[in-house]
Parts: structure tokens; sequence; C-alpha cells
């Protein structure tokens, strides 16, 4: 079984002023994560979903999953003060929901919106084959390091360097022992589930993201996504 | 949720646009799953045509032999998974009621022959996409055993099919087909269908061509001595369309059916005493209807238009770009020798 972990309980807080997380921003009338869940809904391999949301938007977001008929969910549980914990809560949501040690579960950003069919198909195949995966696409930018914000201290051979992005994709037993051993080893605050993975020895396959799979971080994001979008609805009738 | 759709932007651009498929109570979500490339949109995609007409149609995305796959039906019509073949026609409420929207009450013209008919890829954006709603009228269930590079004919059969469609076959003796070409073996493949007994026989200049049309008897017209024909079907389009027009003409007997189907942009110079002498009748036909599509959707269950069709698929390309998109429309584009289509999956 393959099991969508949405993650949707950002707090939007470099979205400038907008009144609420832009996950649950309306894009064309819609909320921003309602259009991302739907990716989700209609790929033939994915079998169910689970939303970790913001405590107080819980009964909001059932409510759209009705309306937006998004059939697979089957949970939708409130997140935690950082990315690890909203991610645990879901896998503990997901865990009654597993029937295999093996059932693979893709962990995917609400805010990346245009993941595409092929993104998610490829993690499941490439997870099923070696048990962790991970989004990237290949880093076009020369990256810098710096420590102290003020000289470089390093510039890593581009070559070797990739932006991550989402879904990262595990077995259940795989994802869910990392997370407790995480907890159990009092190590907080990972904001990447394959970073944690990874420090526990387990290797991680790479599946080819795409430069539209962008994250909505920020105001000048989701302009980005306004602006293709708006150009995408001329439709050409004589 | 979003959805990738791919327009000609300029004579040889194609370009990606992102859109929202929209949720609507009576419509349903089908995801494209096989394309093929037609003749019209190479030219679009190449710009032959009037600049002024290209004008008003750009940006458009090209493509209108499609099927796909039901996601999503409202108004339960279809079932999840349906394989079905998209009819790139379209008509709101109003059609019928506007009075500019004129024309003859026959009733083997089609709602297509309406002026303000809209056909995808040509009027409306086609489906070089990855979702597409539409009304449940839209769409015509194919049975799942037969594979998708197959069912993607089926556009240009319904075409064959609305041709045959103006022919009375009770008056029908001996039937020419000019064209050794896609349309024409597409013809040839409705024609032994439809009527397996009938005395065919197809004309064409490519001998490697003609060898496809197992099922008939194939000539030359220069070479040709026999019997002249009581119905005579053109499908060779282009700057060849007005030669064979004439040669029609001149294999006619009195009295005959000339149905016209070639695309030409010119003009073609035809031999009008000839036609006013014989009495000839000469019938358009373009572009089919629903029910045309209803009538292929049971001829693929056949296995000979199956392993006829067989033939047309030159290759099958997954697209992960508009970089692929390119390629399938050059390797179109530059085909002169075989009878059949680069198909395009998602």
């Amino acid at each position: 079984m393959n099991i969508a972990l949405i993650l949707a309980a950002g707090s939007g807080t470099r979205m400038g002023n907008a009144d609420k997380p832009k996950q649950f921003l309306p894009i064309y009338g819609k909320p921003l994560m309602i259009h991302t869940i739907e990716a989700f809904e209609i790929n033939d391999d994915v079998d169910k979903i689970v939303i970790v949301t913001n405590e107080q938007y819980i009964d909001q977001v059932k409510v759209w999953c009705k309306q937006y008929d998004l059939s697979k969910v089957r949970g939708v549980v409130a997140g935690g003060n950082s990315r690890q914990i909203s991610v645990y809560n879901g896998l503990k949501a997901v865990e009654e929901l597993v029937s295999s040690p093996d059932d693979i579960i893709v962990i995917h950003d609400a805010a990346r919106p245009l993941i595409s069919q092929k993104i998610i198909n490829d993690n499941i195949a490439v997870c099923k084959k070696f048990g962790a995966v991970d989004t990237v696409i290949k880093a076009s930018d020369t990256i810098i390091r710096s420590k102290d914000n003020e000289i470089i201290s390093d510039i890593p051979n581009r070559n070797e360097l990739y932006q991550g992005q989402t879904p990262q994709t595990f077995k259940f037993k795989i994802i869910k022992d990392a997370h407790e051993k995480a907890l159990k080893e009092d190590i907080p605050n990972v904001t990447d589930d394959a970073k944690l993975v990874l420090s526990f020895g387990i290797d991680v396959h790479l599946v080819e993201g795409s430069a539209q799979n962008f994250k909505i971080t920020t105001f000048d994001d989701l302009m980005m996504l306004k602006a293709l979008l708006k150009i995408g609805k001329t439709e050409v009738v004589l | 949720m979003f959805n990738n759709i791919f327009k000609v932007t300029s004579p040889g651009v194609i370009e990606k646009f992102i859109d929202t498929v929209e949720d609507m109570d009576n419509k349903v979500l089908v995801k494209v799953d096989t394309m093929a490339i037609c003749k019209a949109d190479i030219r679009y995609f190449l710009g032959n045509r009037d600049i002024n007409v290209l004008n008003h149609k750009y940006p458009l995305a090209p493509i209108h032999e499609a099927v796909g796959e039901v996601v999503k039906d409202p108004t339960g019509t279809y079932k999840k998974g349906d394989k079905v073949i998209l009819v790139p026609n379209s008509f709101d409420d109003k059609f019928y009621s506007d009075n500019s929207n004129r024309r003859c009450h026959r009733k083997d013209l089609g709602d297509n022959y309406y002026p303000k008919a809209v056909f995808r890829s040509s009027t409306a954006d086609g489906f070089l996409r990855n979702y597409y709603t539409c009304s449940p009228d839209l769409l015509v269930k194919y049975d799942e055993s037969i594979a998708p590079s197959i069912a993607v004919f089926s556009e240009l059969l319904s075409v064959a099919t609305a041709a045959l469609r103006r022919i009375n076959f009770d008056e029908v003796e001996k039937l020419a087909l000019f064209g050794d070409g896609i349309m024409a073996y597409i013809v040839y493949i409705m024609l032994r269908f439809d009527h397996p007994d009938l005395d065919l026989t197809v004309f064409g200049i490519d001998d490697h061509k003609l060898e496809a049309f197992r099922d008939a008897k194939t000539a030359k017209f220069e070479e040709y001595k026999g019997e002249k024909f009581d119905t005579l079907i053109e499908a060779v389009g282009g700057k060849f369309s007005a030669d064979a027009i004439n040669n029609m003409i001149d294999l006619s007997i009195p009295g005959a059916d000339l149905i016209l189907m070639g695309v030409n942009e010119e003009k073609s110079p035809i031999n009008t005493r000839l036609v006013l002498e014989k009495g000839l009748s000469l019938k358009g036909v373009t572009r089919s209807t629903k029910q045309d599509f209803e009538h292929v959707a049971k001829a693929l269950n056949d296995k000979k238009v199956q392993e006829a069709l067989s033939i047309m698929v030159l290759s099958e390309n997954k697209i992960n770009n508009v970089g692929d998109i390119y390629r399938c429309f050059e390797a179109d584009i530059n085909n002169k020798k075989e009878i059949g289509k680069n198909l395009m999956h998602w």
C-alpha cells in the first residue's frame, strides 16, 4: 500500500502580511493545499492520504476534503512545533492504516502544488526497490558556503550538488524507526526526513524532481505561481 | 489541481502553460494518455497558413487525435479507469438557437458543419495536455483490451466514417479511392470493415505504400485501363489534390459521386467542363460527429481493423518535456515513406 503524507502545518511566517499560512491561501478559488492534495488523489499508485495541519484548521480541512471530493483522505491530524514533530504525528496516524512494514509513505509539502504525476510515480517505484528516496534537482547556481555571513568559507563543486525537494519517500518501517530513534536519542528539529534517515546509516536514493515543483515559501513565490497560472488561463475560442 | 498544457505560440515554437483543471459537477476529468499529430497540427506548428489566420489562432494547443482514461466522473456516466476516445467537437447551449449559425438541414451533415462549430486544435485548445475536462457527451468509451496506440487513430477513422456516410452504398458498383497516404489507408480500413465485398480500387503513386492496401486492387492512374467508377473518394490533399480530382473526373462514369476529403491550402483548378458534361456530384467531407466515433469504437474490436492499424504505429514516444514534443513533430514532418505516425504518450 502507498500512503501520501501531506504536510500542511506551516505557519507561513515568511509570507509577509497574509492573514493565514500559505497553504490555506486561495489560488483561483481553491486553497493552495487542495490543489496539491488533488495531485495525489488522482494518482493511481496512491491508495490513501493523511494530512497534517495546524490544529485550528483541522475542521476546515475536513470540510474542504468533502467539498472537493478527496475520497482517499483517511486522516487529518494536528502538526507540532517543528517539521520533525509534524511528520511524526502524521506517521502515528499512518500506522493505523498500514498493512505491512514495507508499505510506502510519500511525504510531501502542501506548499509544492505543481508536483507532477511523474515525480510521484518515480518516488514510489524507486522506493519499492531501495526503501528510501529523496526528490532533487541539479543545482544550477553556484552554491556558496559562508559560516559567518560575511566571507566565503567554501565553494563546493557544483557537479555534486543538488537542491532537495519533496516528496521524500520511505518504506514505513524505515521512516518510523528513524523518527523514534531521533526522539529517543533527543535529536530535535531535523528539517529534512532524508537527513534523518541518512544519519542512521541508510542509503537514500535520488529521484529527479523539476524546477516547476517549487515551494511556495515567500510572497514572491506566490506571485510567481499566480503569474504562471495567469499565462496558462489563455483559451482560444474564435 | 494544476495541469500542464502545451501550445504553439508562433511558427516552430511550442511552450508549456500551466492551467487549472476546473471542477465542475457536470464534467468528466480525463487523464490524456496517447496523442497523434495531424497534418493540420503540422500546418499550425510550421505556420503554413495565412498569417492573419494564424495570428488569431496562436497561442493554440495542438492535437485533436487523443485517447485517455477517466479519472473522475461526477455525472456517473463513466467509471474510473474507463478508456475513452476524446471527441474534439464542442457546442454550447446557444449553438442551435443562434440565427447567424445556419447550415443546410440535410440529415447526412453533422453538427460540425455549423459555421460556429468549435473544433479542438483549430478553434479551441487541443489535447496536448495532461488532463482534460469535458461533458460526458464528448467522450466515447472503447474496450479496455484495445491498446491506446491503436485507439488513438479513432478520430481519423471517424472522419473516414463521416465520408462513407455521405455515400449511398446500395447504388455503388465500383468504387475508386485516390491516395496512398494515411487518410486513404484509414478510409480503406473502414471500407473493408463496413463493406468487405465492395469492388474497390486504390489509386496511388508509391509502390511501397500501395502494398499496405492488401485487400483491394491497386493501380496507378497513368497505367489504368479498366472500367470507370460510379463512386470516387479523394484522400490525397495538399498540392496534388487538384491532379487527383481531375483524374477522378476522368475516371467517372456519368452521374458519379465524388467525395473530397483532402485539405489543400491552395485553390484547386478542376475540369468543370467534364463535371458538367458527366453530371457529377462533388461532396466535401471534413470532421466527424460523436455518432461516427461510436461506430469507430465498435470497429476497433475487429481484429482485422486492429491489425491494419498496427502498421501505422511508427514509434511510441514518452513525453517528458517540450523537446520530446518537438522531436515527434519533426519525425512526422520528415516521414514521407511510411503510412503511419509517431505517437506521443505522457
